[in-house]
C-alpha cells in the first residue's frame, strides 16, 4: 500500500470517529443514550438503517458471488420493500406510542415478564455471536491479502468502535453511521467507473454487459418454483418479505435505529428511504462484482484467488502440479480471450449465436482448470480455506487499482465493518440493561446509573466480540452454526411479535408454548430437508401463529367444559 | 394497545410526511419501484442474453 492509500484510510476513519464522538459527547441520560434522544432526522435513519445491515462481507463477497453465480442474489431482497411498508405502517407507531427503549419491551405490556424475556435471551445470543462474525470475517480476508497480522486487523477494527460507541451510545452510531454510509455508497460507485475505465479501449459498457450476458451473469431473476433453490423470485419475495420482516421489525439492532427519529413520521420515511434504495445499491455491488468479472475475460486472472494459501499449497509435494496447472490455465486462457474477440466481432445473429457457444465452452474449460487447482491445495493444505471467492474483489482492487482508490476502499471495507459492530453492541447494550438489569436486578436505580451500567455492557459485549472474533478461527464449525442462527430464530420471532400486534385474546403461557414448539419445528426442518434457509423464517412466523390460536381454542374449549 | 389511541397517535404524526404525499401515495411509490426494478432486471437479461 502506497503512503496516499495510508493516509486516506487512517484520514477517514479518524475523521469519521472524530466528528461522531464530538458531535454525542455528554449523552448522560437514558433517553439520549439509548435512543440518540429522539433527534435524527429521516436521512440519518434511513443511511444508519442500511449501513447497520451492510457489513464488510457485503462489500467484500458480495462482489465474489456474482463473478461466480452472476445477479441471482438479488432477488434475497425483493420481499425487503414491502416489509419496510408492513413495518411503518404496523411497527413503528405501536413502538412510539409505547415509548419503549428495545422491542421486547413491547412483548411485556401485551403478554408477560418471560415472554419478554425469553425473545431478548434469543436476541441477544443470536447478535452477540454474529457481531463477532462481524469483526472476524473482514478480518481474515483483509489480513490475508494485505499481509497485516490478523490479531491486529481485529484489533483496530474492534476497538476503534467500542470505543465510540461506549463514549456516544445510539447517537453516536447513527451520525457515525451516516457518513459511513455515505463513503460507502461513493467508493463503490467510483470502484464500478474505475473498473469500466480499466477495461481495454474498445471495450465500452454495452460490450461489457454484452460478455456478462452471453457468459449467463446478468441472470438475476430465477422463476424455479424448487424450494431447495436457494435463490428464486418466490423465495425472494416471500421468504425475503418474512426475514425482513422479522430483521427490520423486531431485531433490536434496527429497531434501536429509528427509535432515535424525532418522529414517527420521520422513523417511517427513513425506513421507507431504505426500501426504496436497498436494492438499487445492492445491483450496484453486484454489477461491480459482474465487470471485475469481465475484465478477467481480458486479462488473465489467477488460477486461485486466495494468494496466502496458493503461496502454502506451494510450498509442499504439490507444487510441480500447481505449476503445471497455472501453465494449463494460462493456455485455456489464451483460447479463451481468441473466442472472446471472435465473439465480440461477431455482426450478425447467426456469427453472435455460434460465437457465444464457443465462449462458453472456453470459459468452461478456464474453470474446470481452476477447479483442479482447488482440489489440488485442499489435497496438499488440508486445513486451508479453498473457497476463494471472498478473496477475489480485494484482490483485484489491490491488483489493478490506482493509488488512493486502493485506500478508499480499504476505507469502505472497513466502514461497513465498524457500522455494522457498532450497530450491534449498541443494540446487544441496550437490551441487557433494559430487559434484564432494569427489569430483573437493579429496577430502581437512577438515569445516571444505567448509561454507566449501558456503557459497561457496550464495552463487554465489544470485548467478548473481539474475542470471538479473535478465537474464531480455532471454531470452524461454530462459525457455521452462527451464520445459519439468524434464520433459525427469525420467523418465531417475528410470530410472537404478530401475535402481540394482532390478538387480544391470546395469553402468554399459550404464546411461549407455540414458540417453542415453532422453533422445534424449524430446528428439526434445518436438520432433516435441504430446504432454502430463506423458508425458515415463513414457516417459523406461521408455526406460531397457527400452534398459538390452536392452542388458545382447545385450552378455551377445555376450560368451558 | 387500544386502536383509538393508535390512531390519534397516527394523526398527531401525519404532519412529518413529506408535504407533496400522501403516506398511501408512498407506499405505492415503494411498491411500483420494485416492480420496475424486477422488470428492469428481466429486461437486463433478455437485452443482453
Amino acid at each position: 500500500m502506497s503512503n496516499l492509500d495510508w493516509i486516506v484510510l487512517c484520514g477517514t476513519l479518524a475523521a469519521i470517529v472524530g466528528f461522531g464522538v464530538w458531535r454525542t459527547r455528554g449523552a448522560h441520560d437514558m433517553s439520549r443514550y439509548l435512543r440518540g434522544g429522539n433527534q435524527e432526522s429521516w436521512l440519518t435513519i434511513g443511511l444508519s438503517v442500511m449501513a447497520t445491515q451492510a457489513s464488510a462481507v457485503t462489500f467484500l463477497s458480495m462482489p465474489g458471488q456474482a463473478y461466480q453465480d452472476g445477479m441471482r442474489f438479488i432477488q434475497f431482497y425483493f420481499g425487503l420493500p414491502l416489509a419496510t411498508i408492513v413495518i411503518s405502517i404496523v411497527f413503528i407507531p405501536r413502538y412510539f406510542q409505547a415509548r419503549v427503549f428495545t422491542a421486547y419491551e413491547f412483548l411485556e405490556a401485551r403478554f408477560d415478564r418471560k415472554t419478554r424475556q425469553l425473545t431478548a435471551f434469543l436476541f441477544l445470543l443470536q447478535r452477540g455471536l454474529s457481531a463477532g462474525i462481524t469483526i472476524y470475517a473482514p478480518s481474515i480476508i483483509v489480513s490475508s491479502v494485505l499481509g497485516w497480522p490478523f490479531r491486529l486487523t481485529c484489533l483496530c477494527i474492534g476497538a476503534i468502535v467500542i470505543v465510540y460507541t461506549v463514549v456516544g451510545g445510539a447517537r453516536a452510531v447513527s451520525q457515525t453511521q451516516k457518513q459511513q454510509m455515505v463513503i460507502m455508497l461513493a467508493g463503490m460507485a467510483a470502484a464500478f467507473v474505475v473498473i469500466v475505465w480499466r477495461l481495454p479501449a474498445d471495450v465500452t459498457v454495452g460490450k461489457a454487459l454484452r460478455v456478462a450476458g452471453a457468459l449467463g451473469k446478468l441472470d438475476a431473476l430465477d422463476f424455479s418454483t424448487n424450494p431447495n433453490t436457494r435463490y428464486t423470485l418466490w423465495s425472494g419475495l416471500l421468504g425475503g418479505f418474512f426475514l425482513s420482516l422479522a430483521y427490520f421489525g423486531t431485531d433490536q439492532s434496527q429497531v434501536q435505529r429509528y427509535l432515535g427519529a424525532r418522529s414517527i413520521g420521520q422513523s417511517r420515511v427513513g425506513l421507507l428511504f431504505n426500501g426504496l434504495l436497498k436494492i438499487p445499491m445492492q445491483a450496484l455491488i453486484l454489477l461491480v462484482g459482474v465487470m471485475v468479472f469481465v475484465f478477467y475475460q481480458f486479462n488473465l486472472p489467477p488460477v486461485f484467488f486466495n494468494q496466502a494459501e496458493l503461496t502454502r499449497a506451494k510450498q509442499t509435494v504439490a507444487a510441480p502440479t500447481i505449476e503445471r496447472l497455472e501453465e494449463e490455465h494460462a493456455g485455456t486462457f489464451a483460447k479463451q480471450r481468441v473466442a472472446l474477440e471472435r465473439f465480440l466481432r461477431a455482426t450478425d445473429a447467426t456469427d453472435r449465436a455460434a460465437g457465444r457457444r464457443d465462449l462458453q465452452r472456453a470459459v468452461e474449460r478456464t474453470a474446470t482448470v481452476r477447479e483442479e487447482a482447488r482440489r489440488t491445495i485442499a489435497a496438499a493444505v488440508p486445513d486451508a480455506n479453498t473457497k476463494d471467492s471472498d478473496y477475489i474483489f480485494l484482490s483485484f482492487v489491490m491488483a489493478n487499482l490506482p493509488r488512493g482508490m486502493i485506500g478508499l476502499l480499504l476505507v469502505v471495507i472497513f466502514c461497513a465493518a465498524m457500522s455494522a459492530v457498532a450497530g450491534e453492541l449498541s443494540a446487544l447494550a441496550s437490551t441487557t440493561v433494559v430487559d434484564f438489569y432494569r427489569r430483573s436486578i437493579r429496577p430502581q436505580a437512577s438515569d445516571a446509573h444505567y448509561v454507566r451500567a449501558a456503557q459497561v455492557f457496550t464495552a463487554l459485549w465489544g470485548a467478548l466480540a473481539l474475542a470471538f472474533a479473535v478465537f474464531a478461527s480455532l471454531l470452524d464449525n461454530l462459525i457455521q452454526a452462527v451464520n445459519i442462527l439468524g434464520s433459525l430464530f427469525y420467523g418465531t420471532i417475528l410470530g410472537i411479535f404478530l401475535l402481540a400486534f394482532f390478538t387480544r385474546r391470546l395469553g402468554a403461557n399459550v404464546v411461549c408454548i407455540a414458540a417453542v414448539l415453532a422453533e422445534a419445528i424449524v430446528i428439526a426442518m434445518f436438520g432433516a430437508t435441504k430446504i432454502s434457509f430463506l423458508w425458515y423464517n415463513v414457516v417459523g412466523c406461521m408455526a406460531v401463529v397457527a400452534l398459538a390460536t390452536l392452542l388458545h381454542r382447545v385450552t378455551t374449549s377445555a376450560g368451558r367444559a | 394497545m387500544r386502536d383509538s389511541a393508535l390512531e390519534k397517535t397516527l394523526e398527531n404524526t401525519l404532519d412529518d410526511r413529506p408535504p407533496f404525499l400522501t403516506w398511501r401515495t408512498l407506499y405505492i411509490v415503494v411498491v411500483l419501484s420494485l416492480v420496475v426494478e424486477i422488470a428492469a432486471f428481466a429486461a437486463l437479461r433478455w437485452i443482453y442474453r
